[in-house]
This record gives C-alpha cells, sequence and structure tokens, in this order.
C-alpha cells in the first residue's frame, strides 16, 4: 500500500465526525451536570423566598434536565 | 402592623411585573411568626432589557450561520448544534428569570431584609431591624432612571451593622415613604 493509498483509507470526514461526537458528548455531559445543579438551586431559591409560582420553576427546571438528557443520548447514539 | 397599612391588610398590590409589591402573599425563610411583610421589591423591569436583547440575537443567530453549515457538516450533527443552541438559550432565559425574581428586597413590619443571588449559586441574606436604622437614601440618576421612575436605596444602619442596598428599583421615593412610615410606628431604642 502507497502512502495515497493510506491517506485515503484514513477518511479524514470520518475524523471529523468522530470529533464533533466526542466534543457533543463532552457538551452534553457538562449540560446534563448543569441542569442538575439548577434543579436543586431552584429548590434551594424557593425555599429561601417562599411565593406561588404555580410550580412553573420546578417544571421549567425539569425541562432543562429533559433537554440534557435528550442531548445526551443524541449525541451518543446518534451523531 | 401600622395602622397606615391595615387598609391595605385585605389584598395585596402588585405593579410592574411584582417589582413593587405591597402586601404581597410571601413568606421567607427566617421570618417568624408575627412578622408581617409589607414591601417586597425587585428591580424594574427595564433593566431586564439587555438580557432581552442579547436572547433575541441569539435566537435569530442560527438563521444566519446554518446556511454555511450545511456545507461542511451533516443533517445529524446540525440537528445537533441547533438543538444545543436553543438549549442553551432555554437556560440562559430561565437563569435570568431566576435572577429577577429572587433578587428581592423585603420590607417587614420589624425588618428590612435583603436577598441576594450572586450567579445563581451564591446566596447573601442581609437584614435590619426597623429601630435600627439611621437613615433612609433614595437616588435617581439619567434619563432612563427618571423617565421609568426607578433609583437606587440605600438604608444606613448602626455602625456596626451591614448597610442595605436596594439597586434599580421602582417608585425608590415611594418606598422610602413606607420604611420612614414604619420607623416612626415603631419605638426606637434609647429614645
Amino acid at each position: 500500500m502507497d502512502i495515497n493509498q493510506f491517506l485515503n483509507n484514513l477518511n479524514l470526514v470520518n475524523f471529523l465526525s468522530l470529533g464533533i461526537k466526542i466534543l457533543a458528548v463532552g457538551i452534553s455531559i457538562f449540560y446534563l451536570l448543569f441542569s442538575i445543579v439548577i434543579l436543586k438551586q431552584v429548590g434551594v431559591m424557593k425555599k429561601t423566598i417562599e411565593f406561588n409560582d404555580y410550580g412553573l420553576l420546578s417544571f421549567f427546571s425539569f425541562i432543562q434536565l429533559s433537554l440534557g438528557i435528550f442531548l445526551l443520548f443524541y449525541s451518543l447514539f446518534v451523531l | 402592623m401600622p395602622k397606615v397599612f391595615e387598609k391595605e391588610k385585605s389584598k395585596g398590590k402588585h405593579l410592574l411585573l411584582h417589582s413593587f409589591c405591597l402586601r404581597p402573599s410571601l413568606r421567607f425563610e427566617t421570618q417568624t411568626d408575627d412578622e408581617e411583610v409589607v414591601l417586597v421589591l425587585r428591580s424594574h423591569p427595564i433593566t431586564q432589557i439587555n438580557w432581552i436583547f442579547t436572547s433575541i440575537i441569539i435566537f435569530l443567530l442560527p438563521l444566519f450561520f446554518n446556511v454555511f453549515l450545511t456545507e461542511f457538516l451533516l443533517g445529524k450533527q446540525i440537528f445537533f448544534i441547533n438543538f444545543f443552541w436553543y438549549t442553551f438559550l432555554f437556560s440562559f432565559i430561565f437563569l435570568n428569570i431566576l435572577n429577577y425574581l429572587f433578587n428581592v428586597g423585603i420590607v417587614t413590619n420589624k425588618r428590612i431584609i435583603d436577598v441576594d443571588f450572586h450567579q445563581i449559586l451564591y446566596k447573601e441574606v442581609t437584614a435590619s431591624s426597623i429601630n435600627k436604622i439611621e437613615d433612609v437614601t433614595a437616588k435617581t440618576a439619567g434619563f432612563f432612571a427618571g423617565f421609568f421612575n426607578y433609583g437606587n436605596l440605600f438604608v444606613q444602619t448602626a455602625a456596626k451593622e451591614q448597610n442595605i442596598e436596594f439597586l434599580n428599583i421602582p417608585h425608590p421615593m415611594e418606598a422610602v415613604s413606607i420604611i420612614n412610615k414604619l420607623m416612626k410606628s415603631f419605638p426606637r431604642n434609647g429614645h
């Protein structure tokens, strides 16, 4: 096999996709951890100042967590 | 509860997206049983325009850079980037709303409390008894502050205690008036 054939076999497009996947997984994990922290912190904040938010703040916190889980699964299994 | 506020006892008054709330149905962590919330102050909504404007720009940016991404990336990768972008936007808006809702100044019939959540994670609560307040000052500076009637309120207490400040609150003069009424109705130590 000569050097040109070797380089063609490497398929640089796959390297780019692999790099994007690794980056996506890393970002997704970071975002998931961030959303867990915010979920906990919203509980602390609501305990400090109690008012009727009709459950919206907790609801949006869980939406954020769900988005983080979806991002992680998408980056792991689809990308 | 001082008589000056008894006529508002039946229901609260909320102005300007709950940034100036008289007799709200709100409780806080260190509230005692005989303590009633008279006034709750948040930043004037107009001071939130910066992050709202930034959110609009963040929302519109993918319309431009998606045109270039299609030349380099696959469809599923572009979907991920866009999805993450709007998830980030959602979090940005949510955190700013939390920052607005939970950075409050509370005036009760006994104390003045300043609750600050710096960067969401760092909580700082400063409280002072009404009878230990030495001076209350309201400052309104600038065209927008004058036009929209918002400013800063500074509560000076006895020397060893921290001073309390409420920044960018609506109707600062009215807030000063309410605190002065409470101070007059509260017996002061040594007077």
